[in-house]
């Protein structure tokens, strides 16, 4: 199979526009781009170096902080933009076509992205070996790296499929599948976890598959917008889906958000206090500001620069929200000794903010470049020949 | 209860496999293979210096650093445990702030500019200078006031040179009170360890003495013990303490009267007939003066006074009736706490006396004592001049005082005091009023410390020699008396001292040489010290280096038929009414006094012990830290609450003189504490930047205490007497 | 001491040990008992074994909870030491990716510092709080200092260095392992030898002769969080 111009831009195309970056010519999105993804990489390169005692804040109260909600959060988008990509491909297949090499493209970089983060917060990653020498099946966790492999080569088969214009249904029936599989197993990473009371919920896998759509939805939402406006597309045709199924993604998370909290707060078990903690914020935040102040924009005007930024508006509070569900795992100690505080709080480190930069700019850089080499075009193009 | 050489040397002895194979494969491949079999690290025995219980641990050596420690199963003081603090020896040891030169201040006292010096500098200029002392002011003008083992080559060099004056904290501000009291009545004291047949107990009363946080290793054993096998406890504490939690009876008393209480219960004992009449007719004196005396003493006015319910009262004195002579009514161990403490202490001690516990079982026992010689032909000391007590005023001060030797360096009365050799005592924290200890240190010719870490003291000191460990060093030995039994331990060197500190022994026997007293110091090093010392008591020095402790059995702990008590008294009985405190113009036997309740808006500052610290010795211990790095205000939760307080809330404190502590401190909301008094750990508060853990943590008790009591008796300085306002918004 | 035939308890615990390795492996099953009545809140037992395993800052594998009951003045107290419950359902076993940690025959629940990536899952997992992560912290400096914390703490008996960030168990979950090193040994754990309140009792539970079995079957023992279904192994004597 052709590698060049066809699931990469040609090599001249290469060339040029590394040429045009080298220039000065690439455009300021892609130099902060680039400069995140430096300092990210060097702030990676350090804990690897010093090691996490030096450079990380999670601690035996909070072992999961940013680097892991900067997984999930990435994990979530890649599911996101499979499943747009399937409703795309079902429901609005004239619309969606132009955007469709895109959004697979950044659900593989977003899954890569999402590994990434992991990978630096992983104690001793350089013992992953051991998912294959020594795996524990009932562990949600060894699954969800079952599945995320799995999920990765069936991305990566849309992807190809896309990029040579030969889209076939059972590939995308079967990522979407994996995909739901996948990040379902991930919900229940948390949602098994019986000690935690602000996991352990049945509702976890399904919330995560409905926020994966709502910030898929999101991400591709703005990639869409911007395309529109780039190629000079019909906005009103083609941006159709992407309202649509942002506000299907946010009643979902309304209705999700809602429930794990009301639920929460009904049941007397250990540990869950920390519902009523967080109510203030889940109400006025996670469920307010994160998921009525944008369907309300939304509402507001169909034009392709508003949908950008309630894009990136959902994306921010998204990312938020994620924070506030895996830390709030934690808020409550589970056996509160000696100077121990009543209500954990965590602030990440300089290095876990710069491990989201890393993870942020990986894409964002990635994704620009093959925008500025046309290897979004190429289906496109060939497809007109 | 019998003890065994158990794991400790089975293990040492035990070869385990493993190790002959792993040495088979290159070293360098090894740290990266990270498996062999364990090693068996090298088992060094020794004594903990964490604090005076001196409990025998046992260091795992490797690669010459001590990596672990474990009781010695052998020790009598710690039957194989350490407690919190003794387990955390490592952080003593490995402590990055230790003081690890000798240092001179170039600057000024309370302002030190330090200038590192060699040893020979810092031991030319001390010797110098003690040389100007004797010429101008006379030998007996240098004290030395010291606190743990290490302190008796000091003793030592400062006899040659021609001192005697030498205190410790230990006495005054501490033990002294409850030592005069019992030897008054008794004529002997409770000892250290003291006493106590607590495991042997069937009632057992505490005022104060909170066991568990004062974590007295064996005796903290005892009390549980005893506890276990069913007997039954009273607990007199203004605070749940950790063993008032344990008890059958918390009584919640008003702080500073449980001289009401006491002479209550002697008052109850007595015209119940609870007391122990043969014991009483056969022992002690002064038994009708007492009944006389203590007839005013009801359990209404106790009520009153102490706060606790007269039935109670009532109730308890009746159930240590029921259970004498079986009975320890603990004498407690810091006891000067409101200036009239040998007579709360005589009133412990008579109430003993009356239910017969003096030398029966579960009461005081007789300890068992071992005698090891002093080193054998040393030169006779100098001949002692004459000079003015420094304690005359109080008849009774048993040891000296460190308040009258902080007096006399102040104001020259009765005779100068220019020379200070300070070991192993913070005096800044450990004396009341600060301000006094800084103008006698000011007032001084040569201020010298010998300590382990930068702690406040040595801010005000000229010259400051740094002592290794107790873990890196031979210290004098060290003669326990228990029950039926007596131990000989050992302090040895477990590791090479770091950096460049030295042991007691070595700095003496450098400082007698430039001197001239080195006929003093005849021994090569502490190892031929001890092993003379070892061969003149006809014990072998081999067996006390590999167990750590020698011990000797024999005695009969408890009164029989043909093992009758002596008494050290005038009398030769027990004096229930002292004509020894009457002939010194004191109240032969104990008065009631009122003392000073909080004024409005004030609460008492009572202070004690945690589990985890000893007074500011372990504040920057990096284990003990980890666990505990500051202490808290205590409050009653209802009371905080009413004042708006939450847990965790930070405040300042002012006291009755409106001195503000520096710092600030954390608010503990409890329902442990009377709403009248609060409560904090002693020791934390340190100023001394160079303690970077401990440095500004907490509130320090002893920065409120301006004010202080004097027992007019012994001189003890009753240090819970302050008052404190919360301060609000730190 | 009448109720233990005048002996100090390690003394009998430890008879009873030498017996239970006797047997093989398989057939032992440790147990801890923690008398409530008789834990003084001392937390001996938490720096003692922060000494014996070499914990590094922040991780103590049993400390010792304080809570206050009642109200002034009719308080009480309640000291709760938590070691590692050693679960026979553990929470924290299933959920462990690589079975880096697991229940070995003889009760203890393990973590293989080899094979552990560091995840954290179980720590997350664990209802008592009973894991903590080894990011590499040191008291006196860094590994580069070479100080006593690079030394072996042998745990499970075999040898163990934190030298760097990629030396085991640095990286890695710790817990409490009933100090199975001293154990096979002969050796009791260290947080019973140093109880200052002789109320931490250990030993194997098939073995009916052996204390602890005397002390549980006595009926007035709870087990912490029971209701999880954890089956801790370690009893609370009230
Ligand atoms: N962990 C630890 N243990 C130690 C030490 C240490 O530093 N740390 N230091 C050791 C030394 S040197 C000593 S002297 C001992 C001291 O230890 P103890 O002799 O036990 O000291 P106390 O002052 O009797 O005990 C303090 C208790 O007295 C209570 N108290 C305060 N005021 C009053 C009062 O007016 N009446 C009554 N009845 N109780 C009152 C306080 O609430 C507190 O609970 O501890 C020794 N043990
Ligand atoms: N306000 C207030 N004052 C008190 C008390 C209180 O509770 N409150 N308690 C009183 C009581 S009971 C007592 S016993 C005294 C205790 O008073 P101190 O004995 O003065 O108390 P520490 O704070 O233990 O001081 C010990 C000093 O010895 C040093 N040191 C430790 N180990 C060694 C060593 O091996 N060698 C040398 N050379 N130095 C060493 C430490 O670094 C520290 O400077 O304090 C009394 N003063
Ligand atoms: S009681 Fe604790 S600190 Fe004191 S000597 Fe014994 S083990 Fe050391
Ligand atoms: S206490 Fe926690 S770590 Fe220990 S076995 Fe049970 S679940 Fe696992
Ligand atoms: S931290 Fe280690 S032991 Fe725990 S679940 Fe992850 S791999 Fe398993
Ligand atoms: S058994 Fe060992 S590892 Fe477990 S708490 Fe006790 S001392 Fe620590
Ligand atoms: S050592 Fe024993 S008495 Fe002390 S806190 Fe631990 S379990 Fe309780
Ligand atoms: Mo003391």
């Amino acid at each position: 199979m052709e590698i060049f111009g066809v699931l990469v831009p040609t090599k001249e195309k290469i060339v040029s526009t590394l040429t045009d970056v080298a220039t000065g010519k690439g455009g300021l999105p892609l130099y902060i781009s680039i400069f995140g993804m430096l300092i990210g990489f060097a702030a990676i390169a350090s804990i690897f170096i010093q090691g996490h005692g030096h450079t990380i804040n999670t601690s035996n109260n909070i072992p999961w902080g940013l680097q892991i909600t900067t997984y999930i959060y990435f994990v979530l988008i890649s599911t996101g933009c499979t499943f747009v990509n399937f409703f795309g491909y079902v429901f609005f297949p004239q619309q969606y076509k132009p955007f469709a090499s895109r959004v697979i493209f950044l659900g593989i970089m977003t899954a890569a992205a999402a590994f990434f983060s992991l990978a630096t917060e992983m104690g001793r990653i350089d013992r992953m070996y051991n998912f294959l020498l020594s795996p524990n099946p009932k562990s949600p966790m060894f699954w969800m790296s079952v599945w995320y492999t799995a999920y990765f080569v069936m991305i990566v088969l849309e992807y190809i499929n896309i990029q040579t214009n030969k889209h076939s249904n059972k590939v995308m029936w079967g990522a979407f599948f994996v995909a739901v599989i996948t990040h379902s197993t991930l919900g229940s990473l948390l949602g098994a976890v019986s000690s935690r009371a602000y996991y352990y919920s049945a509702l976890l896998p399904i919330y995560f598959l409905f926020i994966a759509f709502l910030t898929g939805c999101a991400l591709t939402a703005i990639v869409a917008a911007l395309t529109v406006k780039q190629l000079k597309l019909d906005a009103n045709f083609h941006l159709e889906p992407f309202f649509k199924f942002l506000k299907i993604g946010l009643g979902l998370a309304f209705l999700l958000g809602f429930w794990r909290s009301a639920i929460g707060l009904a049941g007397h078990v250990d540990g869950s206090e920390v519902f009523s903690l967080t109510l203030m914020n889940n109400i006025v935040f996670g469920l307010g500001i994160a998921v009525v102040v944008p369907y309300v924009m939304l509402t507001l005007s169909r034009n392709a620069s508003w949908l950008a930024f309630t894009g990136l508006f959902i994306m921010v509070t998204q990312l938020k929200t994620r924070n506030d569900l895996v830390v709030g795992g934690f808020k409550v100690p589970l056996f509160r000794v000696y100077d121990m505080p009543e209500t954990i709080t965590y602030m990440p480190s300089m290095h876990e903010f710069l491990v989201l930069v890393a993870s942020v700019s990986l894409v964002s850089v990635l994704y620009i470049l093959c925008e500025k080499a046309g290897l979004f075009e190429i289906a496109n193009s060939k497809e007109a020949h | 209860m019998k003890f065994s050489r158990r794991t400790f040397f089975k293990a040492a002895g035990a070869a385990t496999a493993g190790i002959a194979a792993a040495t088979s494969v290159p070293k360098k491949m090894l740290s990266w293979a990270e498996e062999t079999a364990q090693k068996d690290m090298q088992q060094i025995p020794t004594f903990c210096e964490l604090c005076f219980w001196n409990c025998g641990l046992i260091a795992k050596v490797e690669n010459k650093k001590v990596v672990k420690i474990d009781g010695n199963p052998m020790s009598l003081r710690g039957r194989g445990r350490l407690c919190g603090r003794g387990n955390a020896a490592l952080g003593a040891l490995y402590d990055p702030d230790r003081l690890k030169h000798p240092m001179i201040n170039v600057g000024k006292r309370g302002e030190p500019v330090w200038k590192q010096a060699t040893w020979d500098e810092a031991l030319t200029l001390i010797a110098s200078k003690m040389k100007g002392i004797k010429e101008k002011y006379g030998p007996e003008s240098i004290a030395l006031i010291y606190h743990g083992t290490g302190a008796s080559f000091w003793k030592h060099l400062l006899h040659a040179y021609g001192s005697t004056l030498s205190a410790a904290p230990s006495f005054a501000q501490c033990r002294g009170p409850r030592d005069v009291g019992f030897y008054l009545t008794y004529g002997s004291d409770v000892g250290s360890p003291e006493y106590y047949d607590f495991s042997k107990s069937k009632y057992i009363v505490l005022f104060g003495s909170h066991l568990g946080e004062n974590a007295h290793n064996s005796q903290v054993q005892d009390i549980m013990n005893g506890l276990a096998d069913g007997a039954k406890m009273t607990v007199v504490d203004p605070r749940l303490s950790n063993i008032a939690s344990k008890a059958d009876h918390w009584l919640p008393i008003k702080p500073a009267t449980d001289l009401a209480l006491i002479l209550a219960w002697i008052r109850i004992v007595i015209e119940e007939g609870l007391y122990d009449k043969e014991y009483v007719a056969k022992y002690a004196t002064g038994f009708n003066e007492l009944r006389a005396a203590v007839q005013q003493y009801t359990p209404e006015w106790a009520e009153a006074e102490t706060t606790i319910a007269k039935e109670m009262i009532v109730k308890v004195a009746r159930e240590m009736g029921k259970h004498a002579p079986n009975i320890c009514i603990g004498a407690g161990r810091y006891t000067a706490w409101y200036g009239d403490d040998v007579q709360r202490s005589r009133g412990i001690a008579i109430l003993n006396a009356l239910l017969g516990t003096w030398g029966r079982k579960g009461g005081y026992f007789f300890a068992t004592g071992a005698k090891v010689p002093e080193y054998p032909g040393l030169p006779a000391y100098p001949e002692h001049e004459e000079v003015a007590k420094l304690d005359a005023a109080y008849p009774f001060a048993a040891l000296q005082t460190t308040t009258s030797i902080r007096q006399a360096t102040i104001n020259g009365n009765p005779r100068p005091v220019k020379g200070w050799f300070i070991y192993g005592s913070n005096l800044m924290k450990t004396m009341p009023d600060k301000l006094e200890t800084i103008k006698a240190a000011q007032n001084l010719d040569l201020l010298v410390t010998i300590d382990t870490m930068p702690m406040d003291i040595i801010n005000y000191s000229d010259v400051v020699l740094p002592e290794c460990t107790y873990m890196e060093r031979y210290d004098n030995i060290n003669v326990g008396k228990f029950n039926g039994e007596a131990e000989i331990a050992l302090r040895q060197p477990t590791v090479e001292p770091l950096w460049e500190s030295k042991p007691s022994w070595w700095m003496t026997k450098e400082l007698a040489n430039k001197l001239g007293l080195a006929a003093y110091f005849p021994w090569k090093d502490g190892e031929e010290y001890i092993a003379k010392r070892c061969e003149a008591a006809d014990i072998s020095f081999a067996q006390l280096k590999r167990d750590g402790v020698i011990i000797k059995k024999g005695g009969n702990p408890y009164i029989t038929a043909d093992h009758q008590p002596e008494f050290g008294t005038p009398s030769g009985k027990i004096e229930l009414y002292s004509t020894q405190l009457e002939e010194a113009g004191f109240d032969p036997i104990p008065k009631y006094t009122k003392h000073p309740q909080p004024p409005q808006g004030h609460f008492r500052l009572l202070f004690g012990r945690a589990p985890l610290h000893t007074f500011s010795r372990t504040t920057n211990n990096f284990m003990l830290t980890d666990l505990q790095k500051s202490n808290y205000l205590w409050l009653n939760a209802k009371k905080g609450k009413e004042m708006g307080l939450k847990d965790g809330d930070f405040v300042y404190l002012e006291n009755q003189d409106g001195v503000r502590a520096p710092g600030k401190i954390k608010v503990k909301l409890t329902q442990r504490m009377r709403d009248d008094a609060v409560y904090m750990n002693h020791g934390f508060g340190v100023h001394a930047k160079a303690m970077s853990r401990a440095n500004n943590q907490g509130i320090a008790d002893d920065d409120l205490i301006t004010k202080y009591a004097i027992d007019p008796i012994m001189g003890g300085t009753a240090m819970r007497g302050s008052f404190v306002k919360i301060v609000k918004g730190a | 001491m009448e109720q233990f035939d005048d002996k100090d308890i390690l003394d009998i615990m430890h008879e009873d040990l030498q017996r239970a390795l006797k047997k093989e492996r398989k057939d032992r099953r440790w147990a801890m008992a923690i008398d409530l009545k008789k834990c003084i809140g001392c937390h001996a037992c938490t720096t003692g074994c922060m000494s014996e395993n070499l914990t590094p800052p922040d991780i103590h594998y049993r400390p010792v909870k304080e809570e206050e009951i009642g109200e002034y003045p009719n308080t009480s107290m309640r000291f709760l030491p938590r070691p590692c419950m050693q679960c026979d359902a553990p929470t924290c076993t299933p959920v462990c990716p690589v079975t880096a940690t697991y229940k070995r025959d003889d009760g203890i629940v393990t973590i293989d510092y080899k094979k552990c990536i560091g995840c954290r899952y179980c720590l997350v997992a664990c209802p008592y709080a009973a894991r903590s992560a080894d990011v590499g912290h040191y008291y006196t400096g860094d590994f580069r200092e070479k100080t006593y914390e690079v030394e072996n703490s042998g745990e499970y008996g075999k040898t163990f260095k934190r030298k760097s960030h990629w030396h085991s168990p640095v990286g890695n979950a710790r817990k409490c392992h009933f100090c199975i090193h001293r154990v096979e040994k002969g050796e009791l754990t260290r947080c019973t030898t140093t109880c200052l309140g002789h109320a931490t009792f250990f030993g194997d539970i098939n073995d009916p002769k052996a204390l602890i079995t005397k002390l549980i079957s006595k009926g007035n023992v709870i087990k912490y969080k029971e209701d999880l279904g954890t089956k801790p192994m370690v009893y609370y004597i009230t």
